[in-house]
């Protein structure tokens, strides 16, 4: 049968269970056409025993086989199948082999996630999801999603993305209490409190959840009762707060066969269907939302918004610089100082943007270098460039995948002092074209913050023009301080090496 | 007291209905015998399945059910009550039918002339001697080597050689094969005569016998226990498991021995051979199983004893040679079987056979029609002209597994994918799917019904079909085929409710909402209509709306082991059964909502066994043209004051006063008139084609 160009297939294996999307692209939306669902135990054996067990890897085997033998009828072209792991896998020490293997036995070749890059694909299908409907792209949200393995969330400040997290908060870890039989509600309940109190404390830092106006809620879980007491809108679930807060004291007080009758869930997955329910309540109570949005979507539909590369940075621009403002902010970084830098590193960026080989990632690097390259003051004046690229490295950034983040780091470490040498192990392990980034990007960051010697934002490139040996640098003002002719002259010996270029002010008439 | 009504109890209330009609006056004389061969024929299932089971549940000291009566107690009271029902059974037979059918020239004869001796002589030697095959009774025969619900003659037999009297016995069984009635030569315009096939082989039954002479003779029956479940843990494959059902139902113990009066001796011979109490046994006045008089029923020059001939008409819905696929992308499509045709559903398979954009076509079969079903024959051919068949073959369809097994080998030879059901559920619901390319994209089309894909069926039993190609519905009727076919695990679903998991919480949060808005002092109502009531959440449910005062209009047509109108209880609850030409079938569930009307059609009653151990399906009435009617249809059978019965609160039903509202006439003639309109301009276009 001839292959339908138009038919995705997005396979996902999560900790619970492995599912499979087929879309169809119609213009520029994809519509699902099909969705399938088994479940395995990967998040049993990894959270226990940290790997996945042989049982298990013949379970996903068999369930693979199954979506094979599914796909097929379709007749979706292997390019257009994309599959992707999540916590369970990510975090199993077999992980290499148990992808390997699985590739071997079903032709299914699995990417394993980054906690960030789930966060940023949750994002993009919620996005894409409540896209023209609710205005939350524009105001403050927390979008939550709560899945067997873990619990990402998401904060938006007027539509910036001030914080994003994934934490070790999922109903499977939950499993050895609800098994030992201190799972009981109640204990459960002051169990999750407890957690999600440490998590809601540092969101506070970032953002007050008093403020968010909009919950949204992903997972599967949350879609079932939302199905039942929620109301039903085009893409997403309305869930009225008292409606759901009744339901929390509800099964909170029933037995597991009732929670499993009523809500058709399996009697051995009612606790953790519990527990699902009760982080969701946990960080619903420190918002002062009136309802919870429930999209009718999942992390397959960002997939599908998602080139092969799932950090395409440039559809998200605003957002990263809003998560870098946000860890910025956290260490106490200059924010003036850092947004003049910014603004100077790209009005030089965008005259080089053609001889420099750059694309928007690479703008996207550079912004957030310069938003962030203060941030390693915070733990000593003396090595901060290196302090800096190791909190870099070791956040989470919206979109910023672990790459993104030693390249940024990178950029960080190298713009003032230190030179980019091969016996740097970070520097050294990226690819040729990510060391000429690095190199390239940190030379034009070194420049820009040499403009802002004095540390009061006076200097502001008004223009680059270039000839065939030099870039001059049009100004706000023209009395240029000798202590910042001196600062460029010290920061131009590396751009001239990288570009080829000299830079100087330009001469004012 | 208990708050339920037995259920094998309520169900020889339903079959006493029906035998009803065997003796009502204005209907046509040969449906009385057929309304009479039903009766039998819905004993036979009643004793193999449900008598069974009483008796192994008296026998292994189980507590009984919600209506606290024990089986000790049931089983005695249902053997009464088919005995009486039996007796008039023949009484009807004998004193009315007949005689009548004597009147109108049709004779079942015993007695014969010297032309007519020699003719069944003919017969005889011809045809039926060598398909006989006697069996001598003796310590080595079993019950097993007798077959279920089989014709048998048995016969004492004395050796002319000696003279003492020394009776052997011996039985012939009757071939399925060979028909049941045997018509005589007559000259034209002269009575036609009908003689039993066991008549006529005991009439030469000593040429079986040489060297014996017949003594006695009498002709019977025996039932069986056929309720053995297959051993479903071990579903590595359920096709064998279901053959080796079919085998195992050889071996069951007996429930009921029904035989003729002309022999003493032979009946306690049969009695302690196959060590059955009087009770399960029943002397008839007349031929052993009236089913087998339906035959006459078939036969051509007697239309004046039959209802007037009703040509199903095609779907208001629909015209006649348009597009099934472009009608469908336009608007959804309602169908009232038989009134309307089922024509529309294998026009719909047809058609997307012969497309060449038609992806895949998956669906359900439970029942098909046999041996030549059209539905089952469109599959196989989709198969061959290379489209994705999946068929989810149910072989668990009680007495159909053969012809399922069957149509299943066939298919999976063609490259179908064929699924034999799952493990420990039925699946009773009635789903196809056709996946069709289109310049826009992908679209499917649906049909869901209340009915199975048997098209003979479709004009007997009253049905609701719905054919949509409405997005949220066809995805979820995806997601609903690849959760019942194993693919995929069962997903949260907005539109579509299915038994065992999301159907009868579903139910119970409507009925509790009417409970609600009555409590708050509103006006909740429910209506429906379906075939059986036996679920005890359901019957508490709906208990406990009554007493906050909402309005429940019922129409079942069996069980009910609800008690309507009891002070404190149920004094809201009114339950009719309308038993007709029509057998039934429809299940429609109408809940008011506080005015916001919501209605579903299913293909589930309100019965455990159909709402938690087997696959069923609900899905919404969308538009409000259908809702429209689907209430009429509701509130028509309601009112219906001709064929319609009231439950009283004591477990009897009593004939609503004769008048002349029948539903099911009203709902013809409707579908008569509608069908001389060109109603096709006036239907709302959903969606414009691109």
């Amino acid at each position: 049968m001839k292959k339908n160009n138009k038919l995705s297939a997005v396979i996902d294996l999560g900790s619970s269970g492995i599912r499979l999307l087929i879309a169809e692209k119609r213009a520029t939306k994809w519509k699902a056409l099909e969705t399938l669902e088994r479940k395995c135990t990967l998040g049993r054996d990894v959270f226990v025993s940290e790997e996945i067990s042989e049982e298990s890897f013949q379970q996903v085997v068999e369930i693979l086989r199954l979506f094979r033998e599914y796909i097929e009828t379709w007749s979706i072209s292997p390019s257009k199948i994309r599959c992707i792991a999540t916590s369970a896998v990510r975090e199993a020490h077999n992980r290499d082999m148990f992808i390997e293997r699985v590739e071997l036995q079903t032709s299914f070749a699995f990417q394993v996630l980054e906690a960030m890059e789930a966060n940023l694909l949750t994002y993009r299908s919620v996005d894409h999801a409540l896209r023209g409907h609710l205005r939350i792209k524009r105001s403050n949200a927390l979008i939550v999603e709560t899945s067997g393995g873990g619990t990402n969330v998401l904060m938006l400040n007027k539509g910036l993305m001030v914080g994003a997290h994934s934490l070790n908060l999922g109903s499977i870890r939950f499993e050895k209490e609800l098994k030992s039989g201190l799972g009981t509600s109640d204990y459960l309940q002051k169990l999750l409190d407890q957690k999600t109190l440490v998590a809601t404390r540092q969101f506070e830092m970032e953002f007050p959840l008093k403020r968010v106006k909009y919950f949204v809620a992903l997972g599967s879980d949350i879609r079932r009762v939302a199905g039942q007491i929620g109301e039903k809108n085009k893409g997403y679930y309305l869930i009225q707060a008292e409606a759901f807060v009744e339901f929390l004291e509800k099964i909170s007080g029933m037995e597991s066969v009732e929670v499993a009758s009523e809500y058709g869930v399996s009697f051995s997955e009612s606790g953790a269907f519990f527990a699902t329910l009760q982080i969701y309540g946990a960080f619903f109570k420190h918002c002062s939302a009136t309802s919870l949005i429930v999209p009718k979507v999942s992390i397959r539909e960002g997939v599908l918004q998602s080139s092969k590369r799932i950090s395409t940075l440039a559809s998200l621009e605003d957002e990263i610089a809003g998560a870098c403002y946000s860890l910025a902010a956290k260490f106490g970084v200059d924010k003036k100082h850092s947004d003049n830098v910014a603004f100077n590193a790209l009005k030089i960026f965008e005259e080089l943007t053609k001889t420099g080989n750059f694309d928007k990632d690479h703008k996207i690097y550079l912004r957030s270098a310069a938003v962030l390259m203060d941030i390693g003051l915070f733990l000593h004046h003396r090595h901060s460039q290196r302090h800096g690229l190791y909190l870099i490295k070791n956040s989470e950034i919206f979109g910023l995948n672990e790459l993104d983040r030693t390249i940024v780091g990178l950029i960080v470490r190298y713009h003032s002092k230190t030179r980019p040498k091969h016996t740097h192990s970070e520097f050294s392990s990226l690819g040729r074209s990510d060391r000429l980034t690095v190199f390239k990007l940190s030379a034009i960051l070194r420049v820009a913050r040499a403009l802002d010697i004095r540390l009061v934002q006076r200097l502001k490139v008004d223009s680059v023009q270039r000839d065939a040996n030099r870039l001059q640098l049009k100004t706000n003002i023209a009395n240029i301080s000798p202590l910042e002719v001196g600062s460029l002259q010290d920061a131009s010996e590396i751009f001239q090496d990288v570009f080829g270029l000299k830079i100087e002010f330009a001469a004012r008439s | 007291m208990s708050n339920y009504f037995n259920r094998e109890l309520s169900w020889m209330e339903f079959n006493n209905r029906v035998l009803n009609e065997a003796k009502t006056e204005s209907v046509p004389l040969l449906e009385r015998l057929l309304f009479l061969g039903i009766t039998s024929s819905n004993f036979d299932e009643f004793f193999m399945v449900r008598v069974a089971t009483t008796i192994r549940a008296m026998r292994d000291n189980l507590k009984p059910t919600v209506a606290q009566i024990s089986y000790f107690d049931v089983l005695n009271t249902i053997n009464e009550k088919a005995h009486e029902m039996c007796q008039e059974q023949y009484r009807i037979l004998n004193k009315d039918i007949l005689p009548k059918l004597n009147k109108e020239g049709l004779q079942f004869v015993t007695e014969f002339d010297e032309a007519e001796l020699q003719y069944l002589n003919t017969v005889y030697e011809r045809e039926i001697f060598s398909v006989l095959t006697p069996l001598r009774i003796d310590t080595n025969k079993t019950i097993h080597n007798f077959v279920n619900l089989q014709m048998y003659l048995a016969v004492t037999l004395d050796k002319i050689s000696t003279e003492e009297i020394e009776k052997e016995f011996a039985v012939i069984p009757m071939p399925a094969s060979l028909s049941r009635l045997w018509e005589l030569p007559s000259s034209q315009g002269a009575d036609r005569k009908f003689v039993f096939l066991e008549d006529l082989v005991r009439l030469f039954s000593d040429r079986l016998f040489p060297g014996y002479k017949i003594v006695e003779s009498s002709c019977f029956r025996l039932t069986k226990d056929a309720d053995l479940a297959v051993d479903e843990d071990d579903d590595t494959n359920l096709l064998t498991a279901m053959e080796e059902l079919i085998v195992q139902r050889g071996q069951s113990f007996p429930v009921r021995l029904e035989i003729d009066k002309k022999s003493e001796d032979i009946r306690e011979r049969l009695k302690s051979f196959f060590q059955i109490n009087s009770a399960g046994v029943y002397m008839v006045d007349g031929p052993v199983n009236l089913k087998g008089l339906m035959e006459i029923c078939f036969i051509s020059g007697y239309d004046h004893l039959h209802y007037d001939s009703r040509k199903p008409k095609f779907p208001r819905d629909l015209k006649r040679g348009e597009n099934i696929f472009e009608e469908l992308s336009k608007r959804d499509i309602l169908m009232h079987h038989p009134y309307e045709s089922f024509d529309p559903v294998l026009d719909l398979i047809n058609q997307a056979v012969d497309d060449p954009n038609v992806l895949s076509i998956k669906m359900t079969l439970y029942r098909t029609s046999g041996s030549k079903s059209p539905v089952a024959d469109a599959l196989l051919r989709a198969a061959r002209n290379g489209k994705q068949v999946t068929a989810l073959v149910e072989l668990k369809a009680r007495f159909d597994e053969q012809q399922n097994i069957r149509w299943a080998t066939q298919l999976e030879k063609v490259g179908a994918t064929v699924i034999y059901g799952l493990s420990q559920l039925k699946v009773h619901c009635k789903f196809l799917m056709v996946t069709r390319r289109e310049s826009t994209g992908v679209r499917r089309y649906v049909h869901l019904g209340t009915g199975n894909y048997n098209e003979k069926t479709a004009t007997l039993y009253t049905d609701m079909g719905f054919m949509t190609s409405r997005d949220e519905l066809t995805y979820e009727a995806a997601l609903f085929f690849n959760s019942i076919t194993g693919y995929s695990d069962l997903p949260q679903m907005d539109y579509i409710f299915m038994a065992p998991s999301t159907m009868k919480p579903k139910f119970l949060q409507l009925v509790n909402r009417e409970t609600k808005i009555a409590e708050n002092g509103g006006s909740g109502a429910i209506r429906a209509q379906f075939n059986s009531l036996s679920d005890p959440e359901m019957i508490e449910a709906l208990y406990r709306a009554s007493q906050a005062g909402v309005k429940i209009d019922l129409n079942i047509r069996g069980i009910c082991m609800l008690k309507p109108g009891l002070e404190g209880l149920s004094d809201n609850i009114t339950v009719v059964s309308v038993i007709g030409r029509y057998l039934e079938h429809s299940r429609i569930y109408w809940f008011s909502n506080g005015g916001k009307e919501e209605m579903y059609l299913a293909s589930a009653d309100w019965m455990s066994r159909n709402l938690n151990r087997r696959v069923e399906l609900m899905f919404p009435v969308f538009e409000a043209k259908h809702k429209e009617r689907v209430k009429h249809i509701l509130d028509t059978m309601l009112s219906d004051n001709r064929k319609a019965h009231i439950l009283q609160p004591d477990g009897t039903y009593v004939k609503r006063n004769r008048g002349k509202n029948s539903a099911q006439d009203l709902f013809y003639k409707e579908a008569l008139e509608a069908s001389k309109e060109d109603i096709s301009e006036g239907l709302k276009v959903r969606r414009k084609l691109d």
